[in-house]
């Protein structure tokens, strides 16, 4: 006998379903049974095998949804060792998943393991195997003492990124790695032969390959490993990071881009989560729990920035890629956000990386534009974006017709650019430079020598940042964080008749921001964290217009007003302190005390403001936790409100209060509630009124505008989310608000404001079926925006139009908004990129839904002003 | 009944967005309504001296001349009188604006204005009494200017069919100012007038005929009025006389003034057919360009028509001023 050979019989006899006992109803189908991808050779029992004793041993083997032996059974017990045996042996056994009516599911299957002595004459030596421990990295395996016989990398289909913690091995000689930071691994003193090398990851479909090796010879190899449901896009894995805020929403890189209805615009996506009210006509308006779009700020890796659309409600300006995440704070939000009263939005933006050379591309009917990150060194990288519109090209098929005679040019063209170079210092830290920029421009030309008239007509809005980055540790867990940023925001219009030699009417704004933020933060004990830091703001705003200036008349209707030049300026200069502190009162109980000051000095009078916040959370248990708030929020009156002739210098500081009482629920690592009560009490707001004050000579000024506006509200917030895995994600958030504003001028009562809607539901759900495909579908229901209802009209012979009679300011709303989107995406997978074509359908259902209405000439009949109708989008996007 | 498509462009462009209706056009009038209100004198000019204190009632009755507030009003579709009444008040845009005083001016009947010989008048006079004085000065007491940029009260005219529902009338209100001469060089308005309106038709190859005085006068009045096949199409320019677009100083919050040009605006209406523009004149646009001041008339379909027929043709001149002038004309299309 020169050695055992122990003979396995796999039997699947009668697959079980897993779930134990199998539930009576509904019927569940195997379509298709688990295959033993890799076995383990049981230990013969020594004593049994001395005195020359077989046995078969029949088991259960519970296998899990992945593949995973759970659990093993023996259905018949055999002694001598044997069960034990089979049991270990069982136990190691790797199985492509069984699928129970089409999806992979648990499974159980009955089994018998025989152990049989053989007799076999030696015809050579049988290759050696290399010792199955060893003490080398966990990447490398085999005989650490013997060369590398094998060596590869574990990269992803698609994309090439190089994939970290793949378990490889080569079930012949029970060796396996798993893969290192870089995705490569290696074995040591493989003898020749030929074998089967698996590797398998939960987020990728499993991996079995034959390799040969012959003798000295080394070999190497790339494994291609396809992700689950067959799409390449990243997925972002956050770790738990200290929270000092009550409520933040926040959204991953692959959510930005997959969101049906919001054509890929990662900021609409915002739009989707609770606490924002739904924009009209699909604007990318923020509506946070009924403040005005001006008062949330956006802040790109902490330094505000203005709107971030392109012109004609077009997408924002950032391309996802460039984008870490995105963080929605609609109430009570951390002090490092300042001089908002609103709520606030953060950009995360992405560092680059030196893993080689990868990028992605769209196009679509109304932009193409594509990103490129590569390698320069192995610390330095950089990232290109860019997006260019052509709708000038199909704008021509919308527009009305120009009456017979006449000519219409109209070219809008918009385009955006951002850049990032990264530069990693290791245990100094790293810097890195972002700029982005983008330019929306419209021209119209319009000749019609039949009537008389031409019109040459421009405009332009610019937008310009740079932001520089340099983070390094304090050590501990403290981070330093040191961001200059520069920026030039132009806006210029021009209006002139065809071949004019200059323009007729002209206006250009343009605002220059320097800033500068230094941030400290991390955990300082045990029971300590801080977030601390200086925020510097100065921006200087430059008006020049040639424009018909009528603000010193008291009626000017109607009157023929000559242009004249126009120069203005404004300056601001802001400095805040602010500090975050969060106390781990016990191991439940979480205090955040906050503290914000803010200095300004506007048009040479300084102000300021002194915002105290104070968050708790308190861990019920394991799931539930509950959480609070108080704080203080002031917000700089617009630079335009404080120009010494068309507004007002002496208005002051708004002032708002934020309340909030919530809960969250995580019952498990993919689900989470959150919900919320809020009340936010805005004053002191800035409105424009268009009183006089009689001066001591008689004379008269305008106020313009005054700090007395009132803006409340209130209302109720609750999301429930399914994290991203790697077939789903979703979410349903639903709003329940009231927010109502009163000022001295137009309302002396408290009316809804424009955008209130007492409920807001947004539902959110992408699904991978597999082979690639990626199907969404987005539902939104909101109550229509208050409306004024018009209850006659009586002509107004100084004018020769109608004068509506209005009743009840806001006392009626628009119908309810339902929209369904959906979007259906297919990606075609090969090694080194991957193709994707994508259809997003906005309104599928053709619903006509209300925006507002309009009037017959003397308002006794009305039709809807309607939202989009059914609008499919087709695009193509590639990635590698 | 005809109607106008209107396609508006949303405010998202790039999104397609637009909200079509198909309301009534503006310019054909096809039932009661108030077409035009004018006063013989639309705003007049008190001198006032600050430096003797608050000016005496008595002072600025002596000062104030009657005005006589006549409208122009259409029936195209029934054979009727109209009952009106004429109300003095501070205007709001229900008409008289509630809990303010009021006077009532005159109430009656008239002939059908479109078949009357001769042309009805529908008017009333204020006279400048205790009566005026009551409503301006309780709008004084309201007015933050404290008068500097005139007093505006008005004429709010309530008018309808012989017989029908009040509930059914027609409102309209014009404004009457009285302003106070400061700086010196404030003026009193004068309504805006014209020498004559000339017609160019367009031919078959849409080429414009020289043009020539268009007859004025209403339907009934004329013999001879302008023909037209269906569809065919007429510019009608207004030929003003000269000195209408008067020079005038506007006050300034600050106590000086500063001096404009009238740019008076047309307001073309008809029973029928259709208008290129409903409206033109007025201030230049954002691009320089001067604002046109005529239309073209576009006669209506042989279709809609039964035989020859005569189509009732408005023109409403008015200046920033508050000055009005009416003009009637008639078109005659032959299928």
């Amino acid at each position: 006998m020169r050695f055992c050979v122990v003979m396995l019989a796999l039997l699947v006899a009668t697959p079980a379903l897993a779930d134990d006992p199998p539930a009576p109803a509904p019927a569940r189908t195997v379509t298709k049974s688990p295959a033993l991808i890799q076995a383990v050779a049981p230990e013969y029992p020594p004593a049994a095998l001395a005195a020359g004793k077989t046995a078969k041993v029949k088991v259960k083997i519970y296998i899990d949804a992945t593949g995973v032996v759970t659990k093993v059974d023996v259905l018949e017990k055999v002694g001598d060792g044997f069960d034990e045996a089979a049991v270990a042996a069982a136990m190691q056994y790797v199985f492509d998943p069984a699928e129970i009516d089409g999806k992979p599911a648990a499974i159980a299957v009955e089994t018998a393991i025989n152990f049989v002595i053989e007799t076999k004459q030696p015809d050579e030596p049988p290759p050696r195997a290399p010792p199955k421990t060893t003490t080398g990295p966990p990447n490398h395996a085999g005989g650490m003492e013997q060369p590398i016989t094998l060596q590869g990398e574990v990269v992803e289909r698609g994309t090439r990124r190089k994939l970290a913690g793949v378990i490889v091995s080569i079930s012949e000689l029970g060796l396996d790695v798993v893969t290192g930071e870089d995705g490569t691994f290696y074995f040591h003193g493989i003898p020749p032969g030929g074998y089967t090398v698996l590797a398998v990851d939960p987020k990728y479909d499993r991996l079995k390959r034959g390799i040969a090796i012959a003798k000295r010879e080394k070999i190497e190899t790339r494994l291609w490993m396809r992700p689950r449901g067959g799409n390449p896009y990243e997925t972002v894995v956050e770790g738990e990071r200290e929270v000092l805020e009550v409520t933040k929403r926040t959204l991953q890189r692959q959510q930005l881009t997959s969101v049906p209805g919001t054509f890929g615009d990662p900021i609409r996506v915002i739009q989707t989560l609770p606490g924002i009210q739904r924009a009209p006509f699909g604007l990318g308006l923020l509506l946070v729990r009924g403040s005005n779009p001006d008062d949330t700020g956006i802040f790109v890796d902490g330094h505000e920035v203005p709107s971030v659309f392109h012109f004609l409600g077009g997408p924002s300006i950032f391309n996802a890629e460039m984008l870490e995440s995105i963080d929605l704070y609609p109430g009570g939000f951390p002090a490092r956000f300042g001089r908002k009263h609103g709520g606030a939005v953060a950009l995360e933006l992405r560092p680059t990386k030196s893993d080689g050379i990868h990028g992605s591309a769209k196009v679509d009917f109304i932009d193409a534009g594509g990103y490129v990150r590569a390698p320069i060194t192995k610390h330095l990288s950089v990232a290109f974006a860019g997006r260019r519109s052509y709708i000038d090209a199909f704008l021509g098929f919308v527009l009305p017709e120009p009456a017979p005679g006449a000519q219409r040019i109209v070219t809008p063209i918009y385009y955006d650019y951002a850049t990032r170079i990264d530069y990693n210092l290791e245990e100094d830290g790293r810097v890195g430079l972002f700029v982005i920029g983008s330019s929306d421009t419209l021209r119209v030309l319009d000749q019609d020598p039949d009537a008389e008239v031409s019109t040459d007509l421009s405009s332009s809005v610019k937008f310009f940042r740079v932001i520089g980055n340099y983070t390094r540790s304090l050590g501990g867990d403290m981070q330093l964080t040191l961001s200059p940023a520069w920026g030039r925001d132009t806006l210029s219009f021009s209006g002139a008749q065809a071949e004019a030699a200059g323009p007729f009417t002209s206006l250009a704004i343009v605002n220059n921001t320097l800033s500068y933020r230094l941030r400290a933060h991390g955990r300082m004990d045990k029971r300590l964290t801080l977030d601390t830091g200086i925020d510097l703001l100065s921006r200087a705003t430059r008006y020049e217009a040639l424009v018909p200036i009528d603000d010193n008349l008291i009626n000017s209707s109607g009157i023929d007003v000559d242009p004249s030049k126009l120069f203005r300026g404004a300056t601001t200069l802001g400095v805040g302190t602010y500090a975050d502190v969060g106390i781990d009162v016990t191991t439940k109980l979480k205090l955040i005390p906050s503290l914000r000051l803010d200095m300004y000095l506007i048009e040479g009078q300084d102000r300021g403001s002194i915002d105290p916040r104070l968050v708790g959370r308190y861990k019920v248990d394991k799931e539930w936790t509950i959480k609070g708030y108080v704080g203080e929020f002031s917000q700089p009156p617009q630079p335009e409100a404080v120009d010494t002739r068309f507004g007002n210098p002496n208005v002051g500081i708004e002032h708002a209060t934020h309340f909030g009482l919530g809960w969250e629920w995580k019952p498990s690592r993919l689900w989470s509630l959150d919900s919320e009560f809020y009340y936010a009490r805005r004053r002191d707001l800035v409105v424009f009124t268009s009183d006089v004050e009689a001066n001591d000579d008689g004379t008269f000024s305008y106020l313009n505008f005054v700090n007395e506006g009132r803006r409340d509200s209130m209302g109720f917030e609750i999301m429930i989310k399914r994290e991203i895995s790697e077939r789903m994600f979703g979410w349903l958030s639903y709003t329940y608000s009231k927010a109502h504003q009163k000022n001295r001028e137009r309302f002396d009562r408290f009316v809804p404001t424009a955008f209130d809607q007492s409920h807001v539901m947004n539902a959110v759900a992408s699904y991978k079926p597999g082979k690639g495909f990626e199907i969404g579908a987005r539902f939104q229901m909101s109550t229509g925006r208050p409306d004024t209802p018009i209850i006659g009209a009586t002509y107004d012979a100084d004018s020769g139009g109608y004068q509506a009679i209005r009743g009840p300011t806001r006392s009626q709303r628009t119908p309810t908004f339902r929209q369904i989107d959906a979007r259906v995406e297919k990606v075609w997978l090969y090694n080194t990129w991957s193709l994707g074509l994508y259809i997003d359908v906005i309104n599928v259902t053709n619903t006509k839904n209300v925006e507002a209405f309009e009037y017959d000439y003397r308002f006794k009949e009305k039709a809807p002003v309607t939202s989009f109708p059914i609008l499919p989008t087709l695009g193509l996007r590639g990635t590698w | 009944m005809r109607a106008l498509l209107i396609c508006r462009p949303g405010p998202a462009l790039i999104t397609f967005v637009a909200a079509c209706a198909s309301f009534e056009s503006p310019d054909i009038v096809i039932d009661t309504r108030v077409l035009a209100m004018s006063a013989t004198v639309p705003d007049q000019v008190i001198d006032i001296d600050l430096s003797m204190g608050q000016p005496q009632p008595a002072d600025l009755l002596d000062q104030m001349v009657p005005s006589t507030m006549c409208a122009l009003v259409a029936d195209p579709t029934f054979d009727r009188r109209l009952r009106f009444s004429m109300t003095l008040c501070q205007r709001c845009d229900e008409g008289c604006c509630e809990g303010g005083a009021r006077v009532a001016l005159t109430e009656g009947f008239i002939e059908d204005p479109d078949i009357a010989i001769p042309a009805p008048e529908m008017c009333a006079t204020v006279e400048p009494d205790g009566n005026l004085l009551g409503i301006v000065l309780q709008i004084l007491e309201a007015d933050t200017f404290m008068g500097l940029g005139g007093i505006d009260y008005g004429v709010v005219l309530q008018v309808g069919g012989e017989g029908e529902d009040p509930a059914l009338d027609q409102i309209a209100g014009k404004t009457l100012r009285l302003n106070p001469r400061i700086p010196a060089e404030v003026t009193a308005n004068a309504n805006p007038s014209l020498d004559r309106f000339d017609a160019a038709p367009y031919t078959e190859d849409s080429r414009t005929m020289d043009p020539f005085p268009l007859p004025m006068g209403r339907c009934v009045d004329q013999i001879a009025p302008l023909e037209l096949v269906p569809t065919q199409r007429v510019r009608i320019t207004p030929v003003e006389t000269e000195g209408t677009r008067e020079t005038y100083v506007v006050p300034t919050i600050d106590g000086e003034g500063q001096t404009f040009t009238e740019s008076p605006t047309y307001q073309w209406l008809a029973v029928a057919g259709s208008y290129s523009s409903g409206s033109t004149g007025g201030p230049r646009d954002f691009s320089g360009n001067p604002a046109p001041l005529f239309s073209e008339f576009r006669a209506p379909r042989a279709e809609d028509l039964d035989g020859p027929t005569d189509i009732p043709l408005w023109i409403i001149q008015r200046d920033e001023r508050l000055g009005a002038t009416w003009y009637e004309t008639c078109i005659r299309v032959v299928p």
